[in-house]
Order: C-alpha cells, then sequence, then structure tokens
C-alpha cells in the first residue's frame, strides 16, 4: 500500500533523531566547548565541586536519556522493517524523519531547559537570550528541512526508491 | 622501564617499528586479497581494513605508546585505539568474506565449518562477548591488574592483545558485515550494546571520581583520561550502532 509506506518510519525516524541531536549537543557543548552543563544556570555552579558533582549526575541522566533514544529508535525501526529492507538507508523518509527528530529535540529542550526552567543556557553572559534564540532557529530549521525532505520522498515513491515503493 | 640495551641504530629503529609489524602485515595480506579477487571488492571495505589497520599501528608506535607509558591519559588513547575504534575499522573491512573469496573452494568450506561449529557458537553467545569486553574492564581498574601491567611488559602485552582481539568479537557480532551464523538477533544486539554502554560510562565515571579503582596516578591525569574515556567511548559507541544500523538494514556483501 502506498500510502502506510512512510508513517511507518516515523516514530523510529523521530525517536532516533531526538536521540542523536542529544548525542551533539551532549559531545559537543559539554564536553567539547564545555559551555553549559545541565544545571549550570541554577545555583548549582559547574566551579564549585558540589556544583560539579551534581551536574556531572544530572549529565549523567541526559547520557542514559540520549542513549535510550538511540537504541529505542533503532529497536523500533528494526521491529518496523524487519528483513524488509533494501534502500531503506538511502531513503530520504528516514532521513528526514530523523532531522525531524533532531530539530524537536533543540525546540523541546531549548523551550524547556533554556526558557521555562532556565536550568542553563546555551552560552551563559551577556548575550545569552541570543544563543538561546538562535538555538531554537536552528531547531526550527532542522524541523522544517527534516518536513521537506520527507515530503519529497512521498513525491518520489514510485519506482525510485526501493524502501518507499508501493510493493513495502 | 628501563630501554633494552642495544648497539647499533638499525637495532634501535628495529626495536621502534616491531610493534607495527603485526597490523602491517594484516594490511599486505588484505591487500593482496584484494589484488587475487575478480570480481570487485567494494573500494570502502579496503579503506576501512586499511584505516583500522592504520589505527592499530599508531597506537603501538612511540608517540603514542611512549605517552602511555607516561600517562593514564595516553593509556586512555590508546585503549580507545585497541580496543574500539581499530577492532571496528578491521571488522568492517570484512576480512573473512574477502579470506573466503580469496580461498580455493574446499579451505573456504572447512573455515565456513568452523564459524557454524560448537566454539564460534560459545565465542560469539551475548554473555560471552559482554564479559570478554566490558567484562574485562572492571578486571582492569577495579584490580590492581592494571599497575601490573605498568611494570610487566607480558603483561602489558597480554592486555592489549586482549583489547584488541575482544574488541574485533565485539564489532564483528554486532555490526558484522563478516558472517557469524550464530550472531544474536537484532534486539539482542541492541540490548548487548546497552549494557556495553552502561557498564563503560559507569566505570569512566568510577574512575573520574576514585570511587573503588586502584589506580596509582596522579588526580588530574586520572580526570583526565575518564573524561576521554567516557565521551570517546561514546563516538565510538555510536558509531558501532551506526555500523550495526547499515549491516542490519543494508545489503550485505555476497561472499562464496
Amino acid at each position: 500500500m502506498q500510502t502506510d509506506a512512510r508513517p511507518r518510519l516515523t516514530a523510529p525516524g523521530i525517536i532516533l533523531g531526538i536521540g542523536l541531536g542529544g548525542f551533539l549537543d551532549g559531545i559537543l557543548l559539554h564536553q567539547l566547548l564545555q559551555w553549559h552543563h545541565m544545571l549550570t544556570s541554577t545555583s548549582y555552579s559547574a566551579d564549585t565541586v558540589h556544583g560539579l558533582r551534581i551536574n556531572t549526575l544530572w549529565d549523567g541522566l541526559f547520557h542514559t536519556f540520549t542513549w535510550l533514544a538511540v537504541l529505542g529508535g533503532l529497536a523500533l525501526l528494526y521491529s518496523r522493517v524487519g528483513r524488509d529492507r533494501s534502500g531503506l538507508l538511502s531513503s530520504r523518509s528516514l532521513w528526514g524523519w530523523v532531522l525531524v527528530g533532531w530539530g524537536l529535540f533543540n525546540l523541546v529542550e531549548g523551550v524547556v531547559d533554556h526558557h521555562v526552567l532556565g536550568i542553563h543556557h546555551v552560552r551563559g553572559g551577556p548575550h545569552q537570550l541570543a544563543w538561546d534564540l538562535g538555538f531554537l532557529a536552528f531547531g526550527a530549521l532542522l524541523t522544517g528541512g527534516g518536513w521537506l525532505l520527507q515530503r519529497g520522498a512521498a513525491e518520489l515513491r514510485e519506482g525510485a526508491e526501493p524502501y518507499d515503493a508501493a510493493d513495502r | 622501564m628501563t630501554p633494552l640495551a642495544h648497539g647499533g641504530h638499525p637495532t634501535g629503529v628495529a626495536t621502534t617499528l616491531a610493534p607495527a609489524a603485526l597490523p602491517a602485515l594484516l594490511a599486505v595480506g588484505y591487500v593482496l586479497a584484494v589484488r587475487r579477487d575478480g570480481r570487485g571488492w567494494p573500494r570502502h571495505r579496503t579503506a576501512a581494513f586499511l584505516t583500522g589497520a592504520a589505527l592499530l599501528a599508531v597506537a603501538l608506535l612511540p608517540p603514542v605508546s611512549g605517552y602511555a607509558e607516561r600517562s593514564f591519559h595516553g593509556h586512555m588513547v590508546q585503549h580507545l585505539l585497541l580496543a574500539m575504534l581499530g577492532p571496528l575499522c578491521l571488522a568492517l573491512g570484512a576480512p573473512v568474506t574477502l579470506l573466503l573469496r580469496a580461498l580455493p573452494v574446499r579451505r573456504a568450506r572447512q573455515i565456513t565449518r568452523l564459524l557454524r561449529g560448537r566454539p564460534a557458537r560459545l565465542v560469539t553467545h551475548p554473555l560471552v562477548v559482554l564479559l570478554l569486553n566490558v567484562g574485562a574492564l572492571p578486571a582492569l581498574y577495579l584490580t590492581p591488574l592494571y599497575t601490573a601491567t605498568t611494570t610487566s611488559p607480558p603483561l602489558h602485552h597480554a592486555v592489549h592483545a586482549h583489547f584488541v582481539a575482544a574488541g574485533y568479537l565485539f564489532a564483528w557480532v554486532i555490526a558484522g558485515p563478516d558472517p557469524a551464523p550464530h550472531r544474536p538477533s537484532v534486539p539482542a544486539r541492541l540490548v548487548m550494546l546497552g549494557v556495553a554502554i552502561a557498564v563503560h560510562a559507569t566505570l569512566a565515571q568510577l574512575i573520574y571520581a576514585g570511587v573503588a579503582v586502584h589506580l596509582d596516578v596522579p588526580a588530574d591525569d586520572r580526570r583526565a583520561g575518564a573524561d576521554l574515556m567516557y565521551y570517546g567511548g561514546d563516538i565510538a559507541e555510536l558509531l558501532l550502532a551506526l555500523a550495526m544500523l547499515t549491516s542490519a538494514f543494508g545489503r550485505t556483501v555476497r561472499s562464496v
């Protein structure tokens, strides 16, 4: 059926994208650039030993969450696709939904952690609002781009891409 | 460690380069087999295998091995290359498939029989794979074993050999692409990966905090090593998960 070829990849793609987006945030922003940790804008700053300990714990929980999202996304993908998988990895639909997931991670994490709870900012300091808004804009861009990509897959479906083809 | 007494420069160069001989030999053997293969061996497989051999060689040559003798952070650099990144690249080169294609049919059948046999079934059992791979980590860092390896060269080499072998076994079972007749199912492999990640990350945290570990190294050095283990391990495991995605969902190489 042509109609159910697409939605099957939505959930696994988004979950995988959320996990991968979290990884990029965790490795790039927390570790390599050290711009922020989970709670650096609260009373637990990263400048005291106790604060650093609590931040390490929360970074650990965040780490667990991102891994569960990646492994869970892969498991769901496998359960949806099973052995029927040729062309899956080059399917625009999957990578489009992964981008949507990554963008959603930025949007939700940005709104909840940076703006509503205010527990940390992308880069604390005089221009923190600009950084936080940029983070949201990047998330919106990823979500929109991913959406367009997977929609393009729907139009190309006939014959061009085996995974999205009607016989799947 | 005191350097071994030796005469002229040639011996010095030979001793310095000796550890890289094995990876170099593997690379040469692989390239020869690729050249014999008339059916067009995929280039990305060759690239992966040669990258893996190069990573092992880099880990064993003096700039890195000397650094590893001086610091715990250096040991972690070596650990990541020998146990995680190097073996993953080697496994992605599908050396067994290449061997099966290069050998005469009778020999190839013997190897296939070996892969289907009982010992292979035991070694690729999820619990055994995990025990050999991440089980070795607590044994190394939570006991006096690590300190012992810094004074005993044979033990030091044995640990390195174990790193490479266990890392290769893990990458092969989880991500293929070589045949493994008793390979666990994809859901089982995801659970194995999850357990390995959890043990690896927890140990990195324990080392960072200096809790329960037997490490006779300065605190700063210990933390730097733990940090590298934590985040470097993440990157290597993420690559492994993506490699599994391509082998579990992508097309497989035709063997014989």
